[in-house]
């Protein structure tokens, strides 16, 4: 993958009348973004990063470094932050004690309730809550423990599921979505 | 020894259920006690963090709350994603008074409350800490002549801040795990990388190329099989592995196993008993091999 | 003419040496106490300092040499400081002088003893990648050049006191504990490269071309295992493309120290220079890095010349992970060039970890005896912002990277500034 001739391409020039520099403090304030501010792009994180490697349209760098900035509508309505593997790697290179990771989550977190999520995460979301399971038991399921001398899938928790996501909030932000990507 | 509670998460009783028979027919033989856990729920992983983390933090909660319940304090998991999830869990609530009673305000509302006691600990630690090697070697009822590709998967080790176990790209526990059936574990590249698991459905384009990074390597290692510790990572080798081929056009012929799996094959136990039909790759070569 | 309060300088790197014979030269009486056979420290073991590309045995030797003859100076090597006991004017010092089996009146350094020795080890002045005998000096410029046996690996064979002509082996030499009385003290216990083995992604210790620094300076050194060639140590073959790693250890608040070393960025410049000098037929090098930083007096020009005149590649990306490649025991960096956002796996012959500096394990020793308030890293604490040779022990004075770390010309200034602060307290 190695380039000897570096092709730039030149891309638009970014406003700053259309950056927000709140951004990063509203990642800063959550639990699982508060390392960001930490962060001076030194790109180990992408250095090591598997997804990188394939597809040079996602780099955690990229990711902290536009929230930095305050390019909050790029990097919310973005692809980027749902590519992540969560594989930790970059976490665990950091020598900033960045939590890239879990910076990532967070601003996941922030995307969600401005309507943007992976389609695929929303679906296991509904699966989750609605049966308990991350992927709804079939019959057919049940049959092949039966033929091994396994106990049929066991019951989960679904009312409790339903009581915790009322009072956590998660019920109206799962069933409201309607912008979707 | 003691008895721990046992939290086989959602993945391996729908989709990988000769995990769960290795795992329980292994422990038997072993003398390893577990207790089934009751009214459990999905243990909310990464796909859930991603959107709302508090509810991923009180669903995780309850499910430790209820270890407590059972007067134990040790949760076992076979499964990766659940140990890095609970055990992550765990550290934050027994690290953050303000964070636990934030939980512990949304679990009064299912009548539970959880008092940051339990240790969480993945199946593969419980093998090695506490059944040891010698034992394991013991138990073999004959060695198993196998070229083996260890898979530790993203999140046995890692993020090393939290689960605190140490690891190099050359050594890892595993290692000794599969050398003491007999197998021999092989040093191949990037075993410590990423396969794309839980890409999955998101993107299948980038899930596909990297798993495909992660068989070729494989190949070149010229493996017998690849064993893994948790139902995604085994679940991408296997199923993943068709998938790959016939997007790429390519054979690898790489079975993939679970580590209970290889243990059972090793103390005798037959590929019927442990549930190994179920798999999409044949492994019969495998079978044929190791008699 | 000696006036009767001496001064004791702990370590006999460029700054012990330098401010010894600044005290010396006032006519004061100066220990010099170094717990290696020879003294010289780290500047010994380079081949060239930046960024002059000064030769650094050159500039250093006379002032070793200086150091052995001075009238005024007793030069107390493979010594160690064991007591300290008394006040600021009137130190009571207790010097443990190791036994090296060798009669130092006697020793013409001649070597013959070593050329018949069996006893083959590696050498730690070598960083461990070279060998010396089991009788040995650390280095072929060694002050003083007396042979040490070094006990450990001696299978007191006795060829070498039967091949000594100077009749200098003496196997019943003893442990030798001196009492000196003194009215200041200089530190000068200087540094420790960072242990890069801590950073498993760069496997440094598993990888055999993967090197850190000081291995790198001594394939570099005339005087060092490969004769100033550099070959790879896996396979002997000279490497074309040589990758340097910037804030090894440095930087680091996850993995090793949160400060910057300083040096690191200046010296791996000069390293890659160097390899593209003593590799006949081209060396590729390149720099991963964060920042660089070139502040000091010749700094920017030397950064400068070394792309334009000299071909330095630098590409500004701390470095993801290195991947050994099997077969060849060629190494891949993983890294992101951060100002074009593209990613490469970079396929090199070897790779040179710029490790930081971290205070000295002889630093940490001295400080058992001493009790000196240490910051958290462990370098020696100052005694206000604008006393900064002075530690908050009257009498006692330090200079050189036990304070801080520095390069040389500062750490011989600052060895001349502790000389004088410590020779106030000796007249």
């Amino acid at each position: 993958m190695s380039k000897d001739e570096i092709d730039i391409q030149l891309k638009e020039p970014i406003q700053t009348k259309d950056l927000d520099p709140e951004f990063k403090y509203e990642l800063a304030n959550t639990y699982l973004g508060k390392s960001i501010e930490a962060c001076f792009k030194c790109g180990a994180c992408t250095g090591g990063c598997p997804v990188s490697i394939l597809t040079e349209v996602y780099k955690p760098r990229q990711i902290i470094g536009e929230t930095l900035l305050g390019m909050r509508k790029e990097v919310l309505a973005g692809r980027m932050i749902w590519l992540c593997a969560t594989c930790y790697t970059c976490e665990d290179r950091c020598p900033q004690k960045v939590n890239v990771t879990d910076v990532i989550l967070a601003i996941r977190n922030i995307a969600f309730r401005k309507g943007y999520a992976s389609k695929a995460l929303i679906e296991q979301a509904k699966n989750m809550v609605e049966t308990g399971w991350i992927q709804r038991p079939t019959a057919s399921m049940n049959k092949r423990r039966e033929a091994l001398g396994l106990s049929p899938l066991p019951k989960k928790a679904v009312e409790d599921i339903q009581k915790i996501i009322k009072a956590t909030g998660f019920d109206k932000l799962l069933y409201k979505k309607e912008d979707e990507k | 020894m003691k008895e721990f509670a046992l939290f086989s998460g959602c993945l391996i009783p729908t989709r990988v259920p000769s995990y769960d028979v290795s795992l329980r027919k292994t422990a038997e033989k072993l003398n390893v006690h577990f207790r089934e856990m009751e009214n459990t729920t999905c243990c909310a992983p990464v796909g859930v963090l991603s959107l709302d983390y508090l509810t991923s933090l009180s669903l995780g909660a309850r499910n430790l709350a209820i270890v407590e319940e059972m007067g134990l304090d040790t949760m076992c998991t076979p499964c990766n994603g659940c140990f890095e999830g609970l055990d992550r869990i765990a550290s934050i609530l027994s690290k953050d008074q303000e964070t636990l009673r934030q939980v512990n305000e949304i679990l009064a509302e299912v009548g539970k409350e959880y008092k940051a006691t339990v240790k969480v600990r993945h199946l593969a630690e419980i093998y090695f800490d506490d059944v040891g090697i010698d034992k394991i070697k013991e138990m073999m009822v004959k060695p198993l002549d196998l070229r083996v590709g260890i898979r530790p998967g993203c999140h046995l080790f890692r993020p090393i801040e939290v689960i605190g176990i140490d690891y190099s790209e050359r050594y890892f526990f595993l290692d000794d795990l599969i050398n003491a059936t007999g197998a021999e574990s092989v040093y191949y590249k990037h075993r410590l990388r990423c396969c794309g698991g839980l890409l999955r459905n998101v993107s299948e384009t980038v899930t596909e190329a990297m798993l495909r990074d992660r068989l070729i390597e494989l190949k070149e290692a010229e493996v017998d099989c690849v064993v893994t510790v948790c139902p995604l990572c085994f679940l991408q080798f296997d199923l993943g592995q068709k998938l790959v081929e016939r997007k790429y056009k390519e054979q690898y012929n790489i079975p993939s196993f679970t580590y209970s799996e290889l243990l059972g094959l090793g103390m005798g136990l037959s590929a019927k008993e442990l549930g190994l039909k179920t798999h999409r790759i044949k492994i019969d070569k495998i079978i044929e091999k190791i008699s | 003419m000696l006036n009767e309060k001496a001064v004791l300088v702990i370590g006999g790197g460029v700054t012990g040496i330098q401010a010894a014979i600044d005290v010396a030269n006032q006519g004061i009486k100066t220990y010099l106490v170094e717990k290696t056979p020879s003294v010289g420290g780290h500047m010994a073991q380079l081949d060239k300092t930046f960024p002059t590309l000064d030769c650094s045995a050159c500039i250093l030797t006379p002032k070793m040499v200086d150091v052995a003859r001075h009238p005024n100076i007793e030069l107390l090597t493979y010594s160690e400081v064991k007591e300290v006991s008394g006040t600021a004017g009137d130190f009571i010092i207790k010097i443990e002088k190791k036994p090296r089996y060798v009669d130092a009146t006697k020793c013409t350094g001649c070597a013959h003893c070593a050329i018949h020795c069996p006893v083959e080890v590696l050498n730690d002045f070598d960083e461990m990648i070279g060998v010396r005998k089991a009788i040995y000096v650390p280095f072929p410029q060694a002050v003083p050049l007396v042979y040490t046996i070094d006990m450990d690996n001696c299978i007191e064979c006795e060829l070498c006191k039967n091949v000594c002509e100077a009749e200098a082996v003496n196997f019943d030499q003893e442990l030798e504990e001196i009492e000196v009385n003194v009215g200041s003290i200089i530190l000068a216990t200087g540094y420790d490269l960072f242990d890069a083995t801590k950073l498993k992604n760069y496997g440094y210790g598993s990888y055999d071309n993967v090197l850190s620094s000081l291995e790198f300076e001594r394939l570099l050194s005339a005087s060092g295992p490969a004769g100033g060639h550099v070959f790879r140590l896996s396979d002997g073959k000279i490497p074309r493309r040589i990758a340097f790693l910037q804030c090894v250890g440095s930087r680091d608040s996850e993995h090793g120290m949160p400060y910057c070393s300083r040096v690191c960025c200046m010296y791996a410049i000069k390293n890659a220079i160097l390899a593209k000098d003593h590799i006949h037929g081209g060396c590729e090098t390149t720099i991963y890095y964060i920042d660089v930083r070139a502040f000091g007096k010749g700094f920017e020009e030397f950064y400068q010349n070394s792309q334009t005149r000299f071909g330095v590649k630098f590409v500004r990306g701390k470095v993801g992970e290195i991947v050994e490649d099997v077969n060849t025991n060629n190494l891949i960096v993983r890294v992101e060039n951060t100002e074009t956002g593209q990613l490469f796996e970079d396929e090199f012959d070897m790779v040179v970890l710029s490790s930081g500096l971290v205070p000295s394990q002889g630093s940490a020793e001295i400080n058992k005896i001493l009790n000196l308030p240490i910051d958290q890293y462990g370098f020696f604490e100052e005694l206000n912002r604008i006393s900064p040779v002075d530690t908050k022990i009257e009498g006692v004075y330090m200079a050189g990277v036990c304070e801080s770390v520095k390069d040389i010309p500062d750490g011989v200034s600052q060895a001349s500034a502790a000389a004088m602060r410590a020779s106030l307290k000796a007249i």
